[in-house]
């Protein structure tokens, strides 16, 4: 296992890429390095994230290589590594700032793929800030901007807003359960440490607002559900697992929550 | 011929039964959700609460926001309790503690068709379920399902029947008990609330029943907001 922290690492492997004819088509997985994103996204004329569900990629396709009990993101990369067919190569996050997961499967990857596949690790510990995170943007745009910022960063002004809800958690594999929230929730989480590039800053990951009420939410079968779910105990969070789709179940939890905390936010 | 004014109406409607509360006179009604289109036709739905809600209505309110909007004065006043709602299929509970903390969840699978098995079992069985005592040790149960097969067991090895129910419904208020956070007071809704046997197989919290149509008062509640 070879694991890069910078560009100045994998030389051999951009020098590569610079060879190859044009249009190249990058494929990337989580927060990678942002000096390797940059020589990544300047070779490359399509960027893909392959974090994302697609519409024409199913999520069985994935157990040609993972099983079942994995967790949705996860087999979504799998998926998408193994459908999309005309990647030219791979940026895959595989150390501390992502999961054993993905380092794992990173590996069964690179020996089924006859391209390139870079397994990176970001250490990165320079705090970029959380205007998004805690601006008045709908949670749904606020998720969109963090995960399109990885390629390039969102430098656009937002504003800040006074927060009435917390989600804590990683951008869910099901945008969908983001349209419940008002704009008036923060992000805390590993999304927040995705907005401030240390993806790797496990305080930061731990980091919530005590004072507001917070969805504390993990993919189903992701280590992260322990954190998850101890500090939904630790701060009275409604504590969230979701497979692949929310279902009404969850759906029904979560406004019920976010109703009851709002009506009853003012003590005895 | 003129044709007749349907009925304005509110819907809980359930996976077996369905609640009607006629919202001109503030009459209630329960039919059987399996006979409902028999009467639907008649009935102007203003909104719908429940697992088949979106049948019948486009304004459609969750059962736990329903559950939250009719109880949510009763459980401030009375932190640490918790409201619990056992449907057919699923059992959803709510409780809000001294600091005003929400603790909320819904079992539609461990719960698999807590309601609706004890119905079938009891009817199967003719049980007159206000005259069996309740049992002093619980069927240990992961789910309504295996439970039943495991009350099978016990009367194949010669227990009487109306014990193996007993424990049969004893494990299941266990299991409820657990799920919903152990609370020394539980305000029970649902069809349940009519089944004494139910009500006292509860051995370590206090079960005040609501009746079938908090939901229904939920979902008034949301309409008036």
């Amino acid at each position: 296992m070879n694991i890069v922290r910078s560009a100045d690492e994998m030389r051999g492997t951009l020098d590569y890429i610079a060879s190859l004819p044009k249009p190249v088509i990058l494929g990337f997985t989580g927060v990678p390095p942002d000096d390797i994103m940059r020589e990544a996204v300047k070779l490359s004329d399509t960027i893909i994230d392959l974090d994302m569900p697609r519409d024409n990629v199913p999520l069985a396709k994935a157990e040609d290589v993972v099983p079942s009990i994995c967790c949705a993101t996860l087999r979504t990369i799998t998926a998408n590594t193994l459908l999309l067919k005309s990647l030219d190569w791979i940026v895959f996050s595989s150390g501390i700032d992502k999961c054993d997961g993905g380092r794992f499967i990173a590996e069964m990857l690179k020996k089924s793929l006859d391209i390139p596949v870079v397994m990176t690790e970001n250490l990165n510990m320079e705090k970029a800030g959380n205007p998004i995170c805690e601006s008045d943007l709908p949670l749904l745009e606020k998720f969109n901007r963090i995960v399109n910022g990885v390629v390039v960063p969102d430098t656009r002004p937002v504003n800040k807003c006074e927060p009435q809800f917390g989600f804590w958690g990683v951008p869910p594999n099901d945008f969908s359960i983001l349209e419940l929230f008002p704009p008036q929730t923060h992000v805390f989480g590993w999304a927040r440490c995705m907005e401030n590039r240390t993806p790797a800053d496990v305080s930061l990951e731990e980091y919530v607002n005590p004072d507001i009420p917070t969805i504390f939410f993990a993919q189903a079968f992701c280590p992260k559900n322990i954190l998850a779910y101890s500090l939904a105990r630790r701060y009275n969070g409604l504590y969230v697992e979701v497979d692949n789709r929310v279902d009404r179940s969850i759906k029904a939890k979560i406004e019920a929550f976010l109703w009851l905390s709002h009506n009853n936010r003012h003590p005895r | 011929m003129n044709t007749p004014e349907k009925v304005p109406v509110l819907l809980d409607c359930g996976t077996s039964y369905t609640k009607v509360l006629y919202t001109e006179n503030g009459t209630r009604a329960i039919y059987p959700t399996r006979r409902i289109k028999e009467y639907i036709g008649g009935m102007r739905v203003i909104a719908a609460t429940g697992h088949n809600a979106s049948r019948f209505s486009l304004s459609v309110t969750n059962e736990l926001l329903a559950l939250a909007k009719s109880t949510n004065d009763l459980m401030r006043a009375n932190p640490g309790a918790a409201v619990v709602d056992c449907g057919s299929r699923d059992i959803k509970y709510i409780t809000i503690n001294s600091e005003n903390a929400v603790s909320i969840d819904w079992n539609t699978e461990c719960g698999a068709f807590c309601g609706q098995l004890i119905e079938l079992l009891t009817s199967y069985f003719g049980f007159d379920v206000s005259s069996i005592h309740p049992a002093d040790k619980p069927l240990a149960l992961p789910c309504g399902i295996l439970g039943m097969t495991r009350m099978f067991d016990l009367i194949a090895d010669d227990v009487d029947p109306e014990i193996a129910f007993a424990r049969f419904m004893r494990g299941m208020a266990d299991n409820i008990y657990r799920f919903c956070g152990e609370p020394d007071t539980i305000y029970l809704s649902g069809g349940l609330c009519d089944n004494p046997l139910f009500i006292k197989s509860f051995s370590r919290s206090e079960v005040i029943p609501l009746g079938r149509f908090v939901l229904l008062d939920g979902l008034k509640k949301t309409l008036s907001e």
